[in-house]
This record gives C-alpha cells, structure tokens and sequence, in this order.
C-alpha cells in the first residue's frame, strides 16, 4: 500500500512537474491533450526499468520512468509513437493503438554487436572480433543452482573439445577434466585454472580423504562466466603451464546503480542410479548357482560325490552356507542423500566503488550411508576508482569445505566394494545385536564406529593496482594468494581390524598449500590510422608451497574420544615440505587492419625449479590470425550474415614435471630399520629432463547468420606434443624400478563443432526454442615411445596406437558342451584354450579407452514464464575395463568366503548344461579353471558408450508485478540430473562413466538427483 | 619512438620491484633426501646400511611373501576358502608373471643389492680412525652379509636349485657387483656365478664381521650360519659341516632353546638361539599387510596350516602347540590355526627368525648324513645332531639306526616340523628333488620333479623394462 502511494505521489509530482513546464511555457493549445500512463520493463526478465528517456516522436516532449518504471507522458493523440531510450537497452518506438492507460513497454537489452563481446583472455579481454585462438565462453548461469559440488562438473557436455568425468559419486570429488585429448604420460594432464587472474591449484589436497577438490572452494554462483581456452594462440601466454588448456574463471563485480539483492535456494534428493543389472544376487539366488557349483565340481572326492542338488545344497549348510538369513545390502549400505544450497549476493556501487558481495552454504549426502559433503562459502570483490588514473582491486573467497569420504578400490572401508562382493547369508549384526564377527571389514563399523572426517579451509584471491600513464599505457600489478589448509581425521575403532589390538587408532593429517603469484603488467594499445595495436608486457614470479603434517596415535583411553590426547601410544610422528617456484617474461602482441585483420604474436620465457640447472629455461610462443569476413565491404548486400571469421593458430607451449623434483637424484630417507634412521636410493637422476613441448594448430569459422537465429564454430585442431617425459619402467636391478626420460610424442587431433539454432523466436513471452549442439572428435596417436612399443597395465603404447589401447587376453566365451570358459591363444582368435595361462596377451584392437567422439545437445524451450531444457550427453566408442570382475565373477571358486557375491550377470548368463551357448562359463565350487582373482581378459572389457539425460530444469519466472511480489524477479524451478542413461553394452554391470584410462574402480556410483529450488531478486 | 622507450624504461622498473628474478629462485631439492655423495663417514654408512635392512623387513620380502610363499607351494599350509584374495595364486599353483607378490619380492632383493652396492663402494674409498675401524668393519661386513642374502634368496625362488645341472650352469640371476652409474638392463648369470658370489661376500664378511651378538642385524656367527645354509644348498657338504660347527661350537651366546621356552620364543624378539632375525616394529608400516595378520584369527586369519603337518607331531612334541586345531567362521569347520607369529592381531611386529640355532644343527645333521653316505662314522654326528632337535622338542622321542637316504630322509622330515611356516619348505623340496605334494582344503595334487614351476618367473615388470632378461623355462 505504501509503495502504491509513493508510486501515486510520485506520478503526480511528475504530472504537475510536465504541467508546470506546459504552463511555464504558455503553450497549453486548445488542441485536446492526451496522457500516455504505463510501465516499462526489461523485456528480458519483466524487472521495471527506471530512468528510461521517453520522447514523442515528432514532439519536444520528454520524460523519465520512475524508480518502479512507470511513466506518464502527454501525447498530440493517442495514435502517436512514443520513443524509448535507455542505456544498454535497444532503442524502442512504441505505436499507440488507441490505449493510453496501463501501457506495457519491453525493452530489449541491448544485444551488443556479437563480435563485440567481450571475452577474458588472460591478462586481459578481448573481443569475438579480434581473438585469434580458439575460445569458449560459459556464462555463470550455466553454473549457478546447480545439485553439483563444482563448476567443472557442469561443463560437461556444454564446452565442445573439453572432456570432464565424474569417476565417482562421492560428494566433493574431483572429477577428470582434459582439453582436446591427453597431451603427456606423465606430467601435468589437466587444464591450467586461473581465477581472476590467478593461477589456482585444482586437485585434490587432502591427505587422507578419498578424494577432494580444492576446485570446489569456488562457489559456482559467484561465476561471472568461464572461458575455456583450447589453442595456442589463447594458452602460449601461459607457456610450460597452458599445454592443457587454460580455464579461465572470472568472478562477479558490482556494478554502478541500485544494489541488487540475490537470493536462492535449493532442496533435493539423491538417489543410487542402481541399474537392475547390478542388483546384488539374494541368499537364494546365491544358493542356486553355489548348488550348481558343487555338483559341477570334482576337486576332492567328496564334492566329486555329490550329484545331486539335494546333496549339495546340505554340503553347503554345513560349510557355512546360512539359507535363514538374506540380507539386502543394499539397504545396509545405500540411502537416499539429501541435498540443499543456499545462496545470498548483493553487488552495486557507484561510479568510484562497486563491489559484490556473497555467501552461500552448499551440502549434499552421498547414495551410501555416511559419506557426504558441505561447504560454506563467502566472497568479497571490490573495485575503487581513486582516481582517472589510478584504480584498486580486491577479491577474496573464504571457504570452508568439510568431506566424508572413505577409501575406495579394493579396501575393506570401501562400502561399494561390501555391496558387490558380500555374499547375503551373512548378517550385519549377530543375533544379539553385536557386530558379527564373521564379517572381517564389517561396513556398519565403517558407518558407526570409525571417523572419516576431512575440513579444507580455503583462501583464493587477489589485490591488484591499476594506473594509467597515458592514453595508450597501462600498469596493473597484481599480487595473488592460493591458500588451501586441510585437516583430515580417521579412527579406526578397537572394533575396526585396523584398529583391534592397539585399542583404537587415530589420525590427523594436515596439509598446507601457500601458493602465491605476482605479475607485473604493461598494456599499450594505439591506433596508427587503420592500424591498431595493443600490447602486453609482463612479467610473473609464482611458488607452490606444501608443507604435510602426519600423526597416529594409539590406544584411547575411552570410546567417543577422538582427539589423540586420549591415547597413550604415539604412532606416527612425521612432517615433509615441497616447494616449487616458476619465474616468467611475456609479451602478447596485437595488430589489427582496419578490425578487419588481426595478428597475434605471442611469446613467454619460462623458468622452472623442477628442472636441471641446464634446461630449467625454455621460450615458448605463438601466432594467430584472424579475418573478420563480415566486416568485408563486399559484405555489406549480404544482410543475413552477421558474422563471419576465419582464424587461425599455431605455437608453442610447455609442459612441466608433475612432480617437483623429479629430475633429480637423491637417496630417500626414512628408510628406516629397527628404530634406527637410514635412506635408500628414492630416484636416479635424470639430469638433462627438459620440459615437454607442444605444439597446437587450430583452424576455425565462426559464423552468425539469420539475425544471429543461427551461429555455430568449427575448429579443426592437431596437437604434436613431444619430448613427453615417460616414467620408464627400469631393471629392477636399478634399485628403482623406473625412471624419468624425455621420449614420447603424441598427437591429439579431431574437429570440433558447435552450433545454436534459435528455433522459434517467442516475443514477448510467446513460445521460443533453442537449440545448442557440440560435438568433438577426438583421436590420440603415440608418435613416439622408447623401444617404440610398451606394455603397461593393461594397454599396449606404441607408436601408431592411442594411450589408452587395451591389451589382454582374449575371452572366447564358452565352450558349449562342458561349459568351460575359453580364451584365444593368440591375436589370430583362431585357436581357443581352456587353460588361461596358455591363452596369448595381445592387443585388442579398436579397443581404447578413449571415446571417438562426445558432446552435447540441449533444447530449451520457453512459453510465457515457463521454460524447460534438457541436456543430453553423449559419449560414444570408448571401452571399459573392470579390474574387480575376476572377484565379482568368480564362477564359484572363491566358494563360501565373505566376499564370495557373484555378480547378477553371472547369474543370468551362466552355462547351464550342454548345448547352453551362454556368454559365461559354468559355475564350480572352488574350481580353478575359470574365475581366479588374477585371470584378466576382455570377459570384463565393456563398451562405455552411452547416452544420458544429464540435466533437466523446468522453471517459472513468477509475473512478480502481477502478483504485486515485493521481488525484482523471483523464478522457481525443478532440476533433475542424470533422470536416464542408455548404456550400449548389456553386460556392463555400473555405470559406464569412469575415469580417463577407463578402469572402473568400485567407486560410489553417479547419483540421480533432484532438486527444487528458488531464486529470488530485490531491487 | 619515444613512446617505447618509455615504455621500455617502465618495464625495466617494473622487473626490478619484482620478486623471484634471481636465479637462486629457482633453486629447490628435496627436503626428504639426501645426495648419493653423501656417505661420507661412519654415521652416514652406518645410515645407509639402515636403509639396506629396510628392505628385509618390506611385506614382499622377509615381512611376508618370502616367508609365506615357499609355504604354501607344497604341504604345510594354504590359504582358507575365506580369504580376502591373498596369495591365491601361491595357495593354488597358478602363479603368474605379472604376480604383484613374486613382483614385490624381486623388487626389494634386487634394492638390497643396488643399495649395498652404492654403500660398499662408498665405505671402501672412506679412510675411518682408528677408534672407529672395528665399528666400520662391522658395518661393512653387514653389507657384504646383506647383499649376499639377497642373491641367496633371489637364487632360490628365481632360479632352479644348484644340483639342477650336474654343474650349476642352468639360468642364475642378474649379478650386479658395482653401482653401474647408468641405467643397466643385465642378463641373467648362471646359479654357479651366482653361488660363487654369494660366498665370496659371506667369507668376505665373516673376516669383517664382530662376533658379539646385534640384534636385528649380521654378525660373525649370522655369515657363518648363512654360509653353512649355502654350502648345504651347493651340496658341498664339507664346508657346510665346517661352517656349522663353527657356529655351534665356536659362537659363544648362542644356545637351543629349553623345551620349557620353545613356544613362547614365537612371541618373543631375539631369543638365545636367534642368529639373525629381522626386526619389526610396530611403525614399520606392514600394519595388515604383516605376517601374523595374515595367520592370526583376529586378522585375516586366511593362512593355516595343514592337517598333514599337524598329524606329524607326536602327542608330546611341543611344536605342536604352535598349530592350534579349531573352526574357522564360515569357512573350514576343522582349521589349523598357525601360531608362529602370535602378534598379529594386536602389535603386528613378529619378528622373522631368518636364522636360528636350530637350523644350524639340522644343517650339520643333513650334511654329516650326505657325507656317512661315504664316510660311515659322519652318521653318528648327524644322528647326534638329528636328536638335539628332536629331544628337545619332544624328550621321550629319538632317532637311531637310520642311515644313509633314510637318514636323510628323517632329517629333511625334521627340517619339516622344525621350520614350518619359515620359509623353507619349497626349497628343501626343490633340492632335495622331491615331489611336491600341494594340499589345500578341498584338494590334494601333487606335482613332480623336476617342475619348471618350483620355481618363480621373472616378473613381467622386469621383462618389460630389460630386455636382456631370460625368463625362465616353461614361464612367459
């Protein structure tokens, strides 16, 4: 009611105001008048609009909208045009149609010219137009509200050439991410991340937990946009560090006007995307195939005896077999998490300051019981003018992040491992409620009794000056601070088998990162007539330091203490430090003709610790060009295209050593023996190490035609890396088992596009569809490899082949009429042995572990406040090994044992009898011929191709002024996450998304999600 | 112009504010290392030799594997049908190249050697004072010992037994004698070059060596009772006898234990009649991965022994107490529990008894009964040494009027009961060319002589690595 008053107050003070100019002037006319009353409002989000220039068209009236964006304006007759004009919005004429009250005027925000963009480059911007590399730009709302822990998991299906996978479900992971393929054996594979500005350290930093992210201390809603870049032209200025690509994040600023208030909130649910394929086998199903398993099996004469399922199933009970008891553990091990997400922003400022401030808290539970994820987040970033020349800035991003993880793969901790191997018969809790004993890694001691606590404690920012000598000159410095501390605690219960005999164990790990960086910048940028030319100078110093704190301590004098002051028993006592520094020069050149022609030169020199004296030094650069079509005079007839531009890129960039002194040699110490200090060779020296070089081609289109209604880019990419430093396996006589060299090649290659198709234009609310599209091919070649061919693991690298090239036996099914598994003598797959260890290892061919191609593909679609889109992701020609299959599909032989689960798979394509044509052999109770723990073949290599509903959100903008909401805006939505999957391969038992080299590893898997949530604006 | 050289000057003024141009910024080792010239005086050498101990008491070497291995291939233990998937491969006879135990065991022998071979090189540039020379003997002595061991070891499970060829030269082990200062890829030698070796670094040592006892580590008396195992295995039964007696009757501080104290040695660390016994501590980090938690109920508890073996003791031998018949949960109803290394369900730091007493004399008996074959009068010693053993287990049993095979045949029986879970079974099978009878719960097989699988293949990490590297017969 108030507002209305002040509205009405308002609007007649403006009318008495025009009154007063009319009367003033003496021009009241006898001519009728007429006044035009009405609102006006972003067209985009319906938020009013003041301070908009009202004029009539052909007339010398004018008037401003009010705070609420009503407007009153006299007009000659009410058929006459009124003209909107507004900063940052299109100019808008609006045609009376008779109506003067309640009128309604959308204004566009202005579309500025789309190759005017701005895009961050590093140390810098610079626009659609005048980059010559190979960019991607991801707005924050892409980002922000979304169910997951970091923006890196967002971008997946969403950033044409760049691959991101969650290997596991666990809350606060770090998930893979890699840009146009693998570029190195050994050293540093993932993307450079910079913030701000600043390089940030984006790996896990615990020193217990499973897995963590120090990515996700960056809250995603505080993302202005990311921009990932891919070639050389956009990363050489990074030198030995952009090899990967760079992810450039910039944060929120303020902006001069109104503070603006944000709001959201999030509520959801988690659930384990459990195929039926991987249900766990039932105490009766188990028996069935254990049945089978001891008529089949004659490995003593008393299981030779037995024929019949009579007399098996009694042999059975009385070897431990429990048929009264069939636990699901499932419901043992699985919930359903709960998720929430809050966050609260408010940025504005004048034309001196402005700043964004914000705070957010984010948690989420995984599908199993007691591992999950929180975190709490709180940024400042300030801009101040002191001045026309001299300027400040801050940001800063304080979180705190706290985990539940437990160990995965093959541990007894790890709750995946219980739920696909521990067979039903067995029971949690004995009859008397108390931990059974039968059970050796018990998973409700893991829940209940043990702790697995980890707290990262992040500070990510910077502080920086700005001064302008001239025109054309610039100084910016900048002083940046990566600070991650995390402290992690693990008990193992006196009940926990680590932990019995020593009456409980203790842990508290610390680790510190003190990373820091400083650059110093110089900006020149010139005009010479049709000439420009923009230049950077600078000049950067950073160091990594890692300082690890260990102690254990045992034998606590209570339960339900944990800190080790309760224990008697030291343990472990142990500390170590790491330092790291890289000193650099760049500068990055720009010249343009007319905005037509650009050229860009760009060179870094790079000096690194974690090289030999000799060749610790290393120059890299790049060239770029591009070629704005569009701009073309020969263009100009041609009005349905909007843009056009061809560039082009090749260069140089460098990659380092993942470890910091993997060049040198040295004895390591703390070999110790009875107590008494001692050390052992730890490393051979590799003295002439150098850094790994490579060198990307891009070319592209970009192109915008139809009114901008359908744009798209195409980039054909090659990679030539070389001189990758392989860790060589070495004669074990060595006393090191391998060593550092320079001397791989590789070659990553593919073509990579993207288009959006603005479907149907909706006005004014009416129906409108989008369309977004990527795809990436990618192919990865060795061009180089010592001896020309490796066998590592389970892959063949050799040169011509990929990295990630299986190779191992071969399964040849099963042989019909006694149900014995088969496997191929050779590569021919002419001959078949049922005994594994004649079977031959050799290449699989056409089995990688690398997809041909992945991408995305959402629609979004949007009628009157409502709009539903969904992301489809696809991921295709990629394969996938299960190192744990021998044990899941043990065929029998690991017989009654605790973790003796066989998996459903085995269950339903088991040999029965003869003749069966069954994809796997016949079940026998602690037979030998198939089912050891150690027989790997391609019986457990799958295709990882799938196709999966990754996102959906359906939202609805509230008509906040209908609705008279005290709100700016105000939407709410449903989001779901990961809703289907489409798997190719039917006897993939988990889901088909696992880490880069394709191993499953019995991580907690992908989780549904789904989530409500609101957001909510003031003004 | 003037622009740039403006825009030069301000640059210049700018680099000189910044941090971390200088060279020495760039500069950084490893604070948890030190060089490889760093053994530059006793404490140093002393370090080092520390360092090649490590090794030993590593889970793949004497921490487990290499006791646990030679166990389970024949008659004396196995791995329980309830098992976490350890040693599978061992307990069934289906070993294969890319085994990450037998992988684990190659690794750390051949890093005994690397590192012995660094430290001996270093020690004998380095010039000690007088007051220092004894312990600087001793130390040296300790690597030569050291180094020595490990090819020992390396020979037995890697290589077919010396009497495999009438002259040994059938395939050995790489032998490496010197820091090579590159990277080498050796070929194997044969098990004559290899023995050779072995005993040149064990006389060598037995001169350098102090005869007073160091528990944990070589001395005087570990060279010789070690020479007198490798003579044994070398068949050369002379020498073996002499090396024996000199530990028996030369070593002062070294006496069997009483019947009374024979079992609760197990629980114990360096009792009288240890001669070199590997020494864990709780914080040696083998932690689950340790020997008694692979044998004791409260941990894994997979690793039992065979009914067979326990039906070898009389009702009265107190060896028998060291196998504790019961059930295993959910497993075998009738188990045979191992209680050799009874701390591995609380502190987990059983010590390995590599070399005791006991051995030495079983040595002498099989030496002294080879040679009765033909020199009669060895028999009585044999006997006399036989039934040290077996009447200090056992007071009311003896053994009399067995000789020649038969005689021998009761003393590797004895090596059987006396040694069981030690690590020797498969070798004494493998020398003493007898067929191996492979029991496990539900199966008896039995595998005869010669086998190329009694012994282990080069692992396939080192196959890949060295091309020069012969596999063994029968293995890829």
């Amino acid at each position: 009611m108030i507002k209305d008053n002040i509205n009405k107050v308002l609007i007649s003070a403006i009318l008495l105001l025009s009154i007063g100019v009319h009367v003033a002037n003496g021009t009241i006319s006898a001519v009728q008048q007429f006044t035009a009353r009405g609102r006006v409002v972003d067209a985009k989000d319906g938020s009013p609009l003041s301070g908009v220039s009202i004029a009539v068209k052909g007339g010398s009236r004018t008037t401003v909208s009010d705070r609420q964006g009503n407007f009153a304006i006299e007009v000659p007759t009410n058929r006459s045009v009124l003209v909107f004009t507004f900063v940052g919005y299109a100019l808008q004429e609006y045609t009376l149609a008779g109506e003067l009250a309640n009128l309604t005027v959308y204004m566009e925000p202005m579309v500025t010219a789309i190759d005017e963009v701005e895009i961050s480059v590093p140390y810098g911007t610079e626009t659609k137009a005048s980059i010559t590399g190979s960019a991607v730009v991801i707005k924050g709302e892409q980002l922000a509200d979304r169910p997951r822990s970091t923006f890196q998991t967002s971008l997946q299906g969403n950033v044409p050439g760049l691959q991101v996978m969650e290997s596991t479900g666990q809350p606060g992971a770090a998930p893979t991410v890699r840009l146009r393929g693998l570029t190195s054996f050994s050293g540093t594979v993932t993307p450079l991340y910079v913030i701000d500005g600043v390089p940030m350290l984006t790996q896990g930093v615990a020193g217990l937990a499973f897995s963590s992210n120090s990515g996700a201390g960056i809250n995603p809603n505080d993302i202005e946009d990311i921009t990932v870049l891919k070639d050389g032209s956009a990363s050489s200025i990074y030198g030995s560090q952009g090899a990967n690509g760079v992810i450039l994040i910039t944060t929120k600023s303020g902006k001069a006007g109104k503070t603006r208030i944000n709001m959201s909130a999030n509520y959801g649910q988690n659930r384990m995307a459990f195929g039926d394929r991987a249900k766990p086998l039932n105490t009766a199903e188990m028996t069935q195939l254990l049945i089978e398993g001891v008529i089949n099996s004659n490995i003593n004469p008393t299981l030779e005896a037995i024929t019949t399922p009579e007399a098996a199933y009694l042999y059975l009970v009385q070897n431990g077999l429990n048929p009264d008891v069939d636990t699901d553990w499932t419901d043992v091990i699985t919930q359903i998490g709960q998720y929430s997400q809050y966050n609260v922003s408010a940025s504005g400022g004048n034309d001196k300051t402005n700043f964004f401030v914000s705070g957010g808290y984010y948690k989420q539970d995984a599908v199993t019981k007691g591992q999950g994820y929180d975190r709490k987040t709180g940024r400042l970033n300030i801009n101040h003018k002191a001045n026309d020349k001299l300027s400040f800035n801050g940001r800063i991003a304080l979180t705190a992040q706290h985990l539940n993880t437990v160990p995965g793969a093959g541990t007894g901790q790890n709750p995946v491992r219980s739920l696909y191997r521990f067979v039903p018969w067995l029971s949690p809790l004995d009859e008397n409620g108390e931990y059974n004993s039968q059970i050796t890694y018990n998973p409700l001691v893991v829940q209940n009794e043990n702790r697995y606590e980890t707290h990262i404690y992040q500070a990510i920012g910077n502080v920086g000056a700005a001064y302008q000598f001239t025109d054309y000159l610039t100084y910016e410095g900048k002083a940046g601070i990566d600070f991650h501390y995390s402290d992690d605690y693990r008990y193992w219960s006196p009940i926990w088998p680590d932990g019995r005999g020593v009456n409980g164990r203790g842990m508290e790990y610390n680790r510190l990162w003190n990373n820091w960086t400083v650059n110093n910048i110089l900006r020149y940028k010139d005009d010479f007539g049709d000439f420009g030319i923009t230049a950077t100078l600078g000049q950067e110093a950073a160091k990594r330091n890692l300082k690890s704190v260990s102690t254990q301590a045992q034998n606590f004098v209570a339960e339900d203490l944990y800190t080790l002051a309760n224990t008697s028993e030291p343990y472990i006592a142990w500390s170590s430090r790491s330092h790291a520094t890289l000193a650099s020069y760049f500068l990055n050149t720009s010249f343009n003709y007319q905005q037509k022609y650009y050229l860009n030169v760009t060179g870094r020199r790079d000096g690194s610790s974690r090289f030999g004296k000799q060749v610790r030094w290393a120059n890299f650069w790049s060239l770029g060009a591009s070629w704005n079509v569009h701009r073309e005079s020969f263009m100009e007839n041609l009005d349905f295209v909007n843009q056009l531009k061809f560039r082009i890129s090749y260069g140089t960039s460098g990659n380092m050593l993942g470890e910091y002194y993997g060049a040198l040699g040295f004895y390591s110490t703390n070999q110790n023996y009875m107590g008494q200090p001692g050390f052992a060779i730890g490393q051979i020296e590799s003295g002439l190490l150098q850094w790994e070089l490579n060198r990307p081609l891009d070319i592209g289109l970009e192109f915008s035609v139809l009114n901008n209604r359908l744009s798209g880019t195409f980039d054909w990419y090659t990679r030539q890396t070389s001189r990758l430093i392989q860790d060589m396996p070495v004669s074990h006589t060595n006393g090191v088992t391998q060593l550092n060299f320079n001397v791989g090649g590789m070659k990553n290659y593919g073509v990579e596009i993207s288009l959006s198709s603005h479907n149907v234009v909706g006005e004014n609310g009416s129906f409108d569809w989008r369309t977004d599209f990527n795809i990436t091919t990618l192919n990865n070649k060795i061009t180089a490899i010592q001896d020309g061919r490796r066998y590592e693991g389970r892959y063949v690298r050799e040169v011509g082949g990929d990295y990630y090239q299986f190779r191992m036996r071969g399964y040849a099914g099963v042989e019909r009429t006694t149900g014995q598994a088969l496997w191929f003598t050779d590569s021919t797959r002419t001959a078949t042995t049922t005994e594994f260890n004649q079977a031959g290892i050799f290449k699989q061919e056409g089995k990688s572990a690398l997809a041909d191609f992945y991408g995305g593909f959402t629609n979004t679609f949007s009628y009157r406040g409502f709009s539903l889109s969904a992301l489809i992701y696809f991921n295709w020609g990629n394969f996938v090994y299960d190192p744990w299959g021998p044990y899941t599909h043990s065929d029998g032989s690991a017989m009654l044992g605790e973790a003796a689960l066989m998996s459903r798979m085995v269950y339903r394509h088991r040999w029965r009898q003869p003749g069966d044509d069954a994809e796997y052999p016949k079940i026998v109770y602690g037979g030998n011929q198939s089912g050891q723990n150690d027989y790997h073949s391609t019986r457990f290599l799958y295709d990882g191709s799938y196709i999966r509903l990754r996102d959906v959100t359906l939202s609805y903008s509230l008509p906040v002024q209908r609705l008279r909401l005290p709100f700016a805006s105000a939407s709410i939505y449903f989001r779901a996450n990961n809703l289907y999957t489409w798997v190719k391969d039917d006897l993939l038992p988990y889901d088909p998304e696992v880490g880069y080299g394709g191993q499953y590893d019995q991580n907690l898997p992908i989780a549904k999600q789904y989530a409500l949530g609101i957001d909510i604006s003031f003004r | 112009m003037v622009k740039l050289r403006r825009l030069a000057g301000m640059f210049l003024m700018v680099s000189a504010l910044c941090s971390g141009c200088s060279e020495g910024f760039l500069d950084e080792t490893n604070p948890q290392s030190v060089g490889f010239d760093h053994i530059k005086d006793l404490k140093s050498l002393t370090a080092a030799t520390t360092g090649v101990y490590n090794s030993f008491n590593n889970s793949n070497y004497y921490g487990r594997t290499f006791v646990v291995s030679p166990e389970l291939f024949g008659d004396n233990s196995f791995i329980s049908i309830r098992n976490g998937g350890r040693y599978l491969g061992h307990d069934r006879f289906t070993v294969t190249n890319g085994d990450g135990y037998v992988t684990g065991a190659w690794t750390q022998m051949n890093r005994v050697v690397a590192n012995a071979n660094l430290a001996i090189q270093a020690g004998n540039q380095l010039t000690f004072p007088e007051g220092q020379r004894a312990a600087a003997n001793q130390i040296m002595g300790e690597l030569y010992a050291c180094r020595a061991l490990a090819w020992f070891d390396m020979v037995r499970y890697f290589a077919q037994p010396y009497n495999y060829t009438e002259d040994a030269s059938h395939l050995g082990i790489p032998l490496v004698t010197e820091p090579p200062g590159v990277i080498i890829s050796p070929s194997r030698g044969t098990v004559a070059e290899a023995y050779t070796h072995i005993v040149a670094d064990l006389l060598r040592a037995e001169e350098l060596l102090g005869s007073a006892k160091k528990n944990g580590y070589f001395n005087k008396a570990g060279a010789q009772a070690l020479l007198a195992k490798v003579y044994l295995y070398m068949e050369d039964w002379e020498n073996a006898e002499i090396y024996a007696t000199k530990v028996i009757e030369e070593s002062a501080g070294y006496t069997l234990l009483s019947n009374a104290d024979y079992v609760a040695s197990w629980g114990q660390k360096f009792s009288v009649e240890s001669i070199l016994e590997i020494g864990m501590l709780p914080t040696d980090n083998n932690g689950a991965n340790s020997i008694g938690y692979l044998s004791e109920q409260g941990g894994y508890g997979e690793w039992l022994a065979t009914k067979e073996l326990y039906d070898t003791y009389s009702q009265t031998d107190i060896r028998r107490n060291l196998i504790v018949p019961g059930s295993r949960e959910n497993a075998e109803s009738e188990a045979y529990f191992i209680k050799k290394y009874p701390l591995g369900a609380s502190s987990r730091d059983d010590n390995i008894k590599v070399l005791r007493l006991s051995e030495v004399y079983l040595i002498r008996a099989e030496a002294r009964a080879e040679l009765s074959k033909t020199q009669p009068d060895k028999a009585a010693g044999a006997l006399s040494d036989l039934n040290a053993i077996v009447g200090r287990a056992d007071p009311e049993a003896s053994v009399s009027g067995l000789q020649g095979d038969a005689l021998v045949e009761r003393i590797i029986l004895e090596r059987r009961k006396e040694l069981a879970f030690e690590g020797n079974r498969l070798f004494d099978i493998n020398r003493k060319k007898m067929s191996l009878v492979h029991i496990q719960t539900n199966q008896i097989r039995t595998f005869e002589y010669p086998n190329n699988r009694f012994i282990m293949p080069i692992p396939y990490a080192e196959r890949n690595a060295n091309p020069n590297i012969q596999p063994n017969p029968g293995w890829n």
